[in-house]
């Protein structure tokens, strides 16, 4: 192939990329603005303004900083759009589209803490105090209250439910999280990771990516918490969990660090014991428990990922 | 704890600086904290306005840090609308209120976030009802902004500052405090970045913008560098209400100590202002690298604190 023939495929490549980004920014507003709730959906609400839009890495445009923790869970797309009501107030409605319904799971545990209320909307509908997240197929929906001292959770939740109905799609969690211990499991307690930002969030343990996980998963106790992080294959995880205990055993923050039979243990700055154990592709971790105590929760989990085989 | 910079001699160094580095085109360069003594003010109260005036007095009143016929630019947070997100409305107001009354002759808030934004969190209409300037650098056009080196920079060795700020004699930068997904914690130091462009902000996130997981870190060390190439003459903290869950953006869970910090040693303000989410400052990077830098005391044993409750 001749020179002038290579530069001639690469300006039909380079024109047929960008017409496709151009009609992917437009699918956009085909795509989700068909679930944003049109003004006679919702008495007395109306559309403030055109929507906000933002496709891959233009959420960094709308959201700044805040689009990173988006990106690592996989994120492809999202709308904006301000609806008030002149009796009433105003509310934000954010619909977040990531690429599988594991990423979207994953971010919408992110943003859900353990202080609110399940509500039957969607997959798994948590309501806040002045904010609602739900999830369903490829999408997180978030709407929150934007007038101070007003109860808009009846509002909140009913333009909750005229998005939900728009969604369609299968809503399959990951399947880490059967892995659990169920008992005692705080509502609303479970995390799923994608990555090391998530994890720094919810645990330090090294601002450097010391474990590498393909995905994880945490469950929040009464008193304390279990994390299990998933590799590629059983060689994998034995390579992180080696790799984690040299970092972890020459960082100041933990003390008391020892390893005993196939696993090891320390002390965090809050006093609280840590004991880390691989098992097949996985690295299990116990925080808060005595040694008996985190004996027993290795054995269950060992139980549950077998029973789920 | 023996030596204060008085009232003369600090307008006198900031008024040297401010022309020295404006000729340099690269205002305020190296004036990092210098005093042996830090001293912020804590204001607790339901009536914010207030809380702003009385934290600015406590540290000497506005008249210290803002001289007659300044030309002030205002660095305020108008980045999400959720509750708990962004500078309050009057907390600003009072600023403005207060450069006023000090003579400034001229007072502009800036920035390169949307109009949109300035309008949705309030913000606008205190600009307009108070009678100062909004100046919105365009963020897709990169010629609005300067390249400024960074010399001590570790991990960022160049700079965008938007040029309008160029056009001012002093800063004050206004930030609420609050819980950020990339660094922990959000507040002074991290302010700065509203006046760096989205460009190159993208790279404090490295490839991109994308965090790059193994380097967490990368963010907060060019929050401390940006900090190296300019001080804020006054910093107010927004403590009022705040998001210490899904920040920067919110929706979040809300704390609510309804306090406004002042000072100048932005370290100290932001180390005071990580303990109210219950963080060891020592622990939220970007302080304890600004520190590191010599910007400020993270200490706060070493810290002359002046609370009040109105």
């Amino acid at each position: 192939m001749n020179f002038f023939a290579r530069v001639r495929i690469l300006i039909c490549l380079f024109i047929c990329c960008s017409s496709g980004f151009a009609a992917e920014k437009q699918d956009i507003h085909k795509l989700l603005d068909n679930l944003l709730p049109r003004n006679d959906e919702l008495a007395g609400w109306f559309a403030d303004g055109e929507p906000e839009a933002a496709v891959g890495e233009d959420l960094y445009l709308l959201i700044n900083g805040g689009a990173e923790i988006y990106h690592e869970y996989g994120f492809k797309r999202a709308i904006f759009q301000r609806y008030t009501n002149e009796k009433v107030g105003a509310l934000n409605l954010e619909i977040y589209e990531m690429d599988s319904p594991q990423a979207t799971y994953g971010i919408y545990t992110f943003k859900t803490g353990n202080e609110g209320r399940s509500i039957n909307t969607g997959r798994e509908g948590w309501l806040e105090s002045y904010f609602l997240n739900f999830w369903k197929a490829k999408f997180l929906v978030t709407i929150t209250g934007l007038t101070p001292d007003t109860d808009m959770t009846e509002n909140i939740s009913k333009m909750a439910k005229v998005v939900a109905s728009k969604i369609s799609g299968p809503s399959e969690k990951p399947s880490l999280v059967s892995y659990l211990p169920l008992d005692n499991l705080l509502e609303n307690g479970i995390s799923y990771l994608k990555g090391n930002l998530a994890l720094f969030n919810h645990y330090f343990f090294n601002t450097k990516n010391i474990f590498g996980f393909i995905d994880g998963v945490i469950g929040q106790y009464d008193d304390f918490s279990v994390f299990i992080f998933r590799y590629k294959n059983g060689e994998d995880a034995r390579i992180w969990y080696e790799l984690a205990r040299s970092s972890l055993n020459q960082n100041t923050r933990f003390s008391d660090f020892f390893v005993r039979d196939t696993l090891f243990e320390m002390s965090d700055p809050d006093n609280r014991r840590l004991r880390i154990k691989p098992y097949q592709n996985l690295i299990m971790i116990v925080l808060g428990t005595t040694a008996k105590q985190a004996d027993q929760l290795f054995r269950l989990i060992e139980g549950r990922i077998n029973h789920n085989k | 704890m023996s030596e204060v910079i008085t009232r003369r001699s600090f307008i006198k160094k900031s008024a040297g600086i401010g022309v020295g580095s404006v000729l340099a085109g690269n205002l305020l360069v190296d004036f990092s904290y210098g005093g042996p003594v830090s001293e912020i003010a804590v204001v607790t109260g339901s009536d914010y306005t207030e809380n702003t005036k009385k934290a600015v007095a406590l540290i000497g009143g506005i008249d210290k840090y803002v001289p007659k016929n300044s030309k002030v630019a205002i660095l305020a947070n108008p980045q999400s609308n959720n509750p708990g997100t962004y500078t309050k409305p009057e907390i600003v107001r009072a600023a403005i209120q207060m450069c006023k009354a000090a003579g400034a002759s001229e007072i502009s808030c800036i920035g390169w976030l949307t109009l949109r934004d300035w309008r949705n969190t309030g913000l606008k209409d205190v600009i307009d009802s108070e009678g100062v300037k909004l100046e919105i650098t365009n963020l897709r056009d990169e010629s609005l902004f300067k390249k400024v080196a960074v010399p001590k920079g570790i991990a960022l060795k160049e700079a965008r500052i938007i040029k309008t700020f160029y056009n001012y004699n002093i800063l004050i930068d206004i930030n609420i405090s609050k819980e950020h997904s990339g660094n922990n914690y959000s507040g002074i130091l991290k302010n700065l970045m509203g006046m760096n462009s989205p460009a190159s902000d993208r790279t404090f996130h490295r490839r991109k913008w994308h965090m790059i997981s193994e380097d967490i870190e990368h963010l907060d060390q060019c929050i401390a560098d940006l900090n190296t190439i300019i001080q804020p003459h006054l910093c107010i903290v927004d403590s009022t209400e705040f998001v210490i869950t899904n920040g920067p953006m919110g929706p979040g869970k809300l704390l609510k100590p309804q306090k406004v910090v002042a000072g100048t040693d932005r370290v100290a303000v932001d180390a005071y202002c990580a303990t109210l989410f219950g963080y060891d400052p020592q622990n939220i990077l970007a302080i304890k690298k600004a520190y590191e830098h010599g910007l400020g005391e993270i200490d706060l044993k070493k810290v002359r604190i002046k609370e009040i409750h109105l």
